[in-house]
């Protein structure tokens, strides 16, 4: 095995005898790294994109960020096998997962709890689902109210003090996305 | 296996590799992987402290400062695998074997490697013993679509043309390929 597969090693790699390589190493014509286009859509590589869950919406996405390439693509893809494609996918297999539906953006509830006399903490509940980070939202309170800020469930946040009126103002200032309509103040 | 992988979850620990760890992993890297001597500065710059991050299931990863996954090692393997974005910068790093066109989809939801789609006219199967890490083609793709590890030598694979040829590890779009933000 080893004798045999010593004819196929190229003359300038000196591996040592375990491993017989007989698989071609880097190109000399080729630049690494090479530059992977992923799609934005699906994540893959955009040759795979026909796999992927949803292939209508990544061709827009492609169809709005690299206009040129998916000329390029149509121009040396292979458009006639599509059909046949299709018909197998009936037979079986479960092919790619469906992507998660992105959750829809929920209420953004302040809450007031009263502590001991007149100390409250506020609740706030909803950050996740406007995809806000947690984690860095926590932070950001803890340093811009400098009090104590901890995550108290799984999309909830209490903050120490008595903050929902600041919060109200705060909140669509610093995450564009949050729409001040869904922000309902309980307390 | 990756396929449940969750990277808030599966994680148990991030710790820095020491610099005798760092050079131990080159030195195996080089061993197992032979072409990758010419970029592996570049994968795992000097100056760079990488990571190791613990997982379940046995599962290790090995990560560059910024937490973007690059090996893994699960608890039967002996070496550290390239993950698939690694392996679209530098493919010559992994023997490729080519599977037909009709594997593709399977593959992609994680199924083993059938011997047939490594045999039939579109697959190309390049010599390698049992046991091999490799890179899994598809006919008319340009790019790795997963990472495998034969489960006999591709004589055996071309003789008995049975069962499963090809562990797929790990595949585009699975648990590990979606880890977005890095570990910390």
């Amino acid at each position: 095995m080893a004798e045999a597969s010593s004819e196929d090693v190229d003359s300038n790699t000196n591996a040592p005898v375990s491993v017989p390589i007989n698989y071609p190493g880097p190109r000399s014509d080729v630049r690494y790294p090479l530059n992977t286009q992923y799609c934005g859509e699906c994540t893959l590589p955009l040759e795979y994109c026909e796999y992927g869950p949803d292939p209508e919406r990544c061709r827009e996405w492609l169809e709005r960020t690299l206009p040129d390439l998916l000329n390029q693509m149509q121009a040396s893809g292979s458009g006639d096998d599509k059909g046949g494609e299709k018909k197998r996918q009936t037979r079986g297999g479960k092919g790619m997962p469906k992507g998660k539906k992105k959750s829809e953006a929920q209420k953004i509830i302040l809450n007031k709890q009263q502590r001991k006399g007149n100390k409250f903490v506020t609740i706030v509940q909803g950050l996740a689902s406007n995809e806000v980070d947690i984690e860095l939202a926590r932070k950001f309170f803890a340093q811009k109210f400098s009090c104590g800020c901890s995550k108290s469930g799984d999309d909830e946040l209490t903050i120490q003090g008595d903050v929902v009126s600041e919060l109200i103002d705060l909140l669509p200032e610093k995450w564009n996305q949050i729409n001040p309509e869904l922000i309902e103040d309980k307390s | 296996m990756f396929k449940k992988f969750n990277e808030k979850d599966s994680v148990t620990s991030v710790t820095q590799l020491r610099n005798t760890d760092v050079k131990r992993l080159k030195h195996r890297l080089q061993q197992d992987f032979p072409h990758i001597e010419s970029v592996l500065d570049e994968i795992l710059p000097k100056k760079d402290t990488p990571k190791l991050v613990k997982c379940q299931d046995h599962i290790e990863l090995i990560t560059d400062s910024t937490g973007q996954p690059l090996f893994f090692r699960f608890r039967d393997s002996t070496s550290y695998i390239p993950l698939l974005r690694l392996l679209h910068k530098y493919p010559f790093i992994l023997r490729p074997q080519q599977v037909d066109k009709g594997a593709i989809r399977f593959v992609l939801s994680g199924a083993n490697i059938m011997c047939p789609g490594l045999t039939s006219p579109g697959a190309k199967l390049c010599d390698a013993p049992k046991d091999a890490i490799c890179a899994i083609m598809a006919e008319g793709k340009e790019h790795a679509l997963a990472i495998g590890l034969l489960k006999m030598s591709t004589q055996d694979i071309q003789h008995i043309n049975k069962g499963v040829g090809i562990e797929t590890l790990h595949y585009l779009n699975d648990g590990l390929w979606t880890v977005k933000q890095g570990f910390k």
